[in-house]
């Protein structure tokens, strides 16, 4: 047959019923879940399809001409839908006025009075200074509780005050005249006047110690458009310093770009291995490094709570290869990444569009990475505890990273089903061919079953949509009810294969994978039938298998449910 | 002491502009701008659900968001809801799942087979079900509904009439109804549910003389079965022509469409392909249909003949195999996919228009018949039928096998993302030829792509056509600059690099003799050799980048 898809191509007349499913005054809290999700499924599926244009269709441009005449007979409704929006959307995403978003990955400051603020501090608080800005160099310190700004007295909310010395910085020519309490409660006064500068000439600075042997370098400032050739010039001036071992500080280093994030552990890493993997619903990005380091340094990072994102990555990349060890305190734990995507109105949206993982699928989002010893700084010396713990930590013996021979990848399957559009399989794929390696994909699911898929071969097939894992949730129901009406012994396996609800049924049934992909999974017994279930049959198939310690492995040529018993059936 | 994640990011944070302004006093332009910005805001947020158990992902936060504002009634579902069924076609709807499943399956269950809507004031007959017990009793398309039950229709029906039409026969298993057929008769009966097979009428072929009488009544789940065994029929009793009755047909699903036509069609051909969003299926005739025999074959259609009906109707007039005979048809080549919600109900929802080989669809416009003839209703004949008999002349129609499968799209923007899964359904097909995909752009220009070289290079997706208004100003600004005058200059979607060679194509007054890309950062020319080929007035080459590319009849100093 040569249709693949089966939609339903029919004139409806007068048969449509609308769903009477409404909240009544008074629904329960499930009720209202439901509905919640009807509505949100509705939304998806509709995006999803938007586009057909012309008499008849075009879901979106109808929405359109409904929402503005909505809006302009209803004010209110769109705050509503706008609050349920930015209620939607986690913390680090946000909408953006395109100037404010070019300028936050910069290191360079235009008309800038390098103030940074301590924005969880319940009154306007500067946490410090930027290194090279005018208010560093008017020896304005952290701590200090700002009083007064160009005769405006503070009203003491945070919010209000923040707004109000932006403004008047901006309308008193870039100049602040600050009145602030310093940490040790004097009160002193302070001119600041905007300038340009960059703020970021650290990373591109290796301090060596005076024994030769240890590298200082700095990359407190993100990671930034330019962050990656400052720092491979560290790192070089490292190399040709001689050192053995190399102190990385990421403290308070916020991430920034991923680009960036590649280019460092290229320069750093001496192989070519797989980095991290980040997963989106239609984007499936392996990253590896092209890593041709000669220098093999032993390395410590510097982290703090304030270590986030790309930061994380890259510590978290170099610890699993054993390379780096870290001391400070556990990172801040942001493992999702931002995509950034311009709206039509030229306003630039940074939405959370995928987490990231190491290639073993280790994930510290939320946790944080977790330091190999800890060491708090004392705010109240002025010593620098983390940093002179580390010049003893060092071991100035660095380790030997060896290339693999394919580059494996394992995703944990956080709701047991997965699914990869065609596109998403082609970012695998281009990793595929450009690194001139085997990618190698595991899908681990709830229970430890995995299914492994190489990715060129799943590739080949061309199916459109692939699925992969195991759905535990069907899998398990589908057992129970087999076993409950006698067909199969209690002890039988079976696997369901992901089945994405989002997709028609009858689509996937066919089931044929056109490649073979391997399952693992943990038998009791040494697997006697194997067979492939629907609609109460059972068809025999004998996979190609391996039983060892408890562990069975097969290869699977195409999805179904699959039943594994000892005896036959 | 540290308190700050970074500082742009702390400074973004309170920077970042506060949009919920106040929508009072806006103009028609402002709200406009408004609703797109949360429509695109929703549907990027849609794009990148994430599952990662910790991360809460945008939809998770949704959902949470929504329970309580459903909850505490702050901003109610029918709120919402209005919105989303405002925003979609006629023809998608949300239904439970056996209503839908029945209503296209082949054996119908306990059915009247009566369907009604209303009318200049009227409850009229809008389909009746072969076989069905309101055929059965002589109900007939276009009777009007005067009485059922204990109820009478008032003179004028509204609404509410029709949904009480409805409740009631949802509610019992016999009832007495009164109609008025179109011939002005009044017709009593009384109908009684049935278990009937709707398209067991496609095995009831008529033979008079050398033509044979077939009603397609819809295309259910099984429809194709029914149909192979009547068109064998009328093979091995040999006749030199077949009509078929398309005209109470409203559609159905697409395989048994599919497979219907692939029955007929003897040459291996395009027969017609579905846009997506974000991809085109394409169909092919496997040849399958026979070659020694060839009926001459007429569609019957009317004003109702819509959708699937017109999807094979229209692909065999489209290939020359048939001819359509009667009224010009409802228009309706849009087609809906049925994707289950998790709370069982069903969502049906326009996802994708048909279109003939050459780019042309039928939505809205309908099927033109070769021979336009309307049945008079108000007589017993059949004018229709009665003129196809005479029309049909025994000659069948033999098509000439193109070298490989072409469907040319008609861009609604300059450029479209063409997201892979297009190459990858092709290539999952393996056809027995290649596929090419003409993307014509606004002003003529087309961007010719092969299938197979476009899924083998890769790309993630690529953005296909010329842009048409910045090709004509790049032209003229590069000519002010001192390009020869009788230079062509188109600009492709996506700079960079293809992984493959499409293939472009656009009017040229002079022969070409060189070829450039240009870099408008550095403002060079890199000349490059494509083949090409300067025919009639036309230029056509291969490029491997996108970009500006000229084409020009003298070397560019």
């Amino acid at each position: 047959m040569k249709k693949l898809l089966s939609g339903i191509v029919a004139l409806v007349i007068a048969l449509s019923l609308a769903p009477s499913a409404f909240a009544d005054a008074e629904d329960d809290r499930a009720m209202a879940r439901e509905q919640a999700i009807e509505t949100i499924e509705l939304y998806e599926f509709s995006t999803y399809y938007e586009q057909l244009e012309g008499e008849g269709a075009g879901n979106w441009f109808a929405l359109v001409d409904y929402l503005t005449e909505a809006f302009l007979n209803d004010s209110e409704l769109y705050k509503k839908l706008n609050g349920i929006w930015k209620d939607s959307v986690d913390r680090y995403s946000a909408l953006r006025e395109p100037a404010v978003f070019d300028a936050a990955y910069s290191t360079y400051r235009v008309d800038q009075p390098g103030v940074l603020f301590d924005f969880e501090a319940d009154v306007l608080t500067i946490w410090g200074t930027e290194d090279n800005s005018p208010a560093r160099a008017e020896g304005i310190v952290g701590g200090s509780v700002i009083l007064e700004w160009n005769g405006e007295k503070a009203t003491g909310d945070y919010e209000t005050d923040y707004y109000a010395l932006s403004r008047s910085y901006y309308e008193n020519d870039l100049t602040l005249n600050l009145k602030l309490e310093l940490p040790d409660k004097t009160i002193k006064d302070y001119t600041v006047k905007g300038a340009t500068y960059d703020a970021d000439t650290a990373s591109a600075v290796c301090d060596v110690s005076s024994d030769g042997k240890t590298g200082y370098i700095r990359v407190s400032n993100g990671f930034n458009e330019d962050t990656h050739e400052k720092f491979a010039k560290a790192w070089k001036s490292a190399e040709d310093a001689g050192v053995k071992s190399v102190i990385i500080d990421l403290r308070n280093n916020g991430g920034g770009y991923n680009k960036t994030l590649d280019a460092m552990l290229d320069t750093v890493l001496p192989a070519r291995v797989p980095t991290y993997s980040a997963v989106s619903k239609n984007e499936l990005s392996l990253s590896y490094a092209n890593g041709t380091s000669t220098f093999s340094p032993d390395i410590v990072i510097l982290t703090n709570n304030e270590t986030a994102s790309a930061a994380e990555i890259f510590t978290t990349v170099l610890k699993s290869y054993k390379m780096a060890r870290s001391v400070g305190t556990t990172t801040l734990g942001k493992g999702v990444g931002q995509s950034n995507k311009t709206l039509s109105n030229g306003k630039v949206l940074s939405i959370t569009a995928f987490p990231v993982a190491d290639p073993q699928g280790f994930t510290y989002n939320l946790k944080g990475v977790t330091p190999d010893v800890e060491v708090i700084d004392d705010p109240t010396t002025e010593t620098d505890e983390v940093l002179d713990f580390a010049y003893g930590y060092v071991d100035h013996a660095g380790v030997k990273v060896t290339e693999p021979e394919s580059f494996r990848y394992t995703f944990y399957l956080p709701d047991d089903r997965f699914s990869l559009p065609t596109s998403a399989l082609a970012f695998a794929k281009r990793t595929a061919d450009e690194s001139g390696k085997a990618v190698i994909l595991t899908f681990v699911s709830s229970d430890g079953t995995k299914m492994t898929v190489d990715v060129k071969k799943a590739y080949d097939a061309a199916l459109p949509i692939y699925l992969f894992g195991i759905d535990k949730e069907n899998s398990d129901k589908i057992k129970d009810e087999l076993v409950e009406s006698g067909k199969i012994p209690e002890t039988s396996i079976v696997l369901k294969t992901a089945d994405p609800k989002l997709f028609d049924d009858r689509f996937f049934e066919r089931g044929d994978f056109g490649f073979p992909a391997t399952i693992t999974t943990t038998s009791e017994f040494e697997p006697g039938y194997f067979y492939y279930y629907k609609n109460g049959e059972y068809e025999e198939f004998s996979p190609a298998h391996v039983y060892e310690n408890g562990k069975l492995r097969f290869n699977l040529g195409r999805g179904g449910t699959i039943v594994i018993t000892k005896e036959a059936l | 002491m540290k308190k700050v994640i970074s500082c742009l990011l702390a400074m973004v944070l309170m920077l970042s502009v506060s949009f919920g302004v106040s929508a009072e006093g806006m103009t028609k332009e402002e709200a406009k701008a408004k609703a797109r910005e949360l429509i695109e805001l929703y549907s990027y947020s849609s794009e990148y659900e994430i599952f990662d158990e910790y991360g809460r992902g945008n939809w998770f936060a949704l959902e949470d968001f929504l329970t309580n504002q459903i909850y505490n009634n702050n901003f109610v579902y029918e709120d919402w809801y209005d919105i989303w069924k405002k925003s979609v076609d006629d023809y998608s709807y949300v239904n439970s799942t056996v209503t839908n499943i029945a209503s296209y399956a082949t054996e119908k269950k306990g059915m009247f087979g009566l369907a009604a809507n209303l009318e200049n004031g009227s409850l009229v007959v809008q389909a009746v079900s072969n076989g069905s017990p309101a055929m059965k009793a002589g109900i007939v398309v276009g009777s009007v509904i005067l009485s059922y039950g204990d109820v009478t229709v008032p003179e004028t029906a509204a609404a509410e009439d029709l949904t009480a039409f409805q409740n009631y026969f949802a509610g019992v298993d016999t009832a007495p109804i009164t109609v008025k057929l179109p011939t002005g008769e009044a017709l009593t009966a009384t109908i009684t549910r049935a278990d009937f097979v709707e398209d067991e009428v496609m095995e009831d072929i008529t033979i008079v003389g050398d033509t044979a009488y077939m009603i397609i009544p819809s295309f259910n789940l099984n429809s194709d079965e029914y149909f192979a065994r009547g068109y064998k029929k009328a093979e091995e009793a040999g006749v030199k022509s077949i009509i078929f009755d398309l005209r109470t047909n409203t559609g159905g699903y697409v395989m048994p469409c599919y497979n219907m036509l692939n029955t007929i069609i003897p040459e291996k051909l395009p027969m017609y392909y579905d846009k997506y969003a974000r991809s085109i299926a394409t169909s092919t005739s496997d040849g399958l249909g026979s070659k020694t025999w060839r009926p001459d074959i007429v569609c019957l259609t009317t004003g109702n003949t819509a959708s699937a009906a017109e999807s094979f109707a229209g692909t065999l007039q489209y290939h020359g195999y048939a001819r359509i005979v009667g009224e010009k048809t409802y228009g309706k080549s849009v087609l809906q996919d049925m994707l289950s919600l998790s709370d069982g109900n069903v969502l049906v929802l326009t996802t994708a228009e048909g279109f003939l080989p050459n780019g042309k669809s039928w939505q809205g416009k309908g099927l033109t018949p070769d021979y336009v003839i309307k049945d008079d209703l108000t007589t017993h004949t059949d004018e229709v039928l009665d003129f196809a008999y005479n029309y049909v002349d025994g000659k069948g129609t033999e098509v000439e096998e193109p070298g490989y499968y072409s469907y040319i799209y008609y861009l609604k923007e300059d450029s479209e993302p063409e997201f892979l899964d297009t190459f990858a359904a092709i290539k999952q097909l393996k056809l027995a030829k290649p596929t090419r995909i003409t993307y014509v752009s606004k002003n003529g220009m087309k961007m010719i792509v092969d299938a197979d070289d476009a899924y083998g290079a890769a790309n993630l997706y690529n953005y296909f056509g010329i842009y048409s208004d910045q090709s004509s100003s790049a032209e003229k600004i590069l000519k002010e600059k001192g390009l020869p005058e009788k230079a062509r200059v188109i600009m492709t979607a996506t700079e960079g690099d293809y992984g493959f060679a499409p293939t472009v194509s656009f009017k040229m007054a002079d022969k070409p003799t060189h070829f450039y890309y240009y870099d408008s950062v550095k403002n060079s020319y890199t000349e490059f050799e494509p083949p090409y080929v300067y025919e009639d007035g036309v230029l056509r080459f291969n490029i491997e980048t996108g970009g500006i590319i000229i084409a020009s009849p003298e070397e560019i100093k």
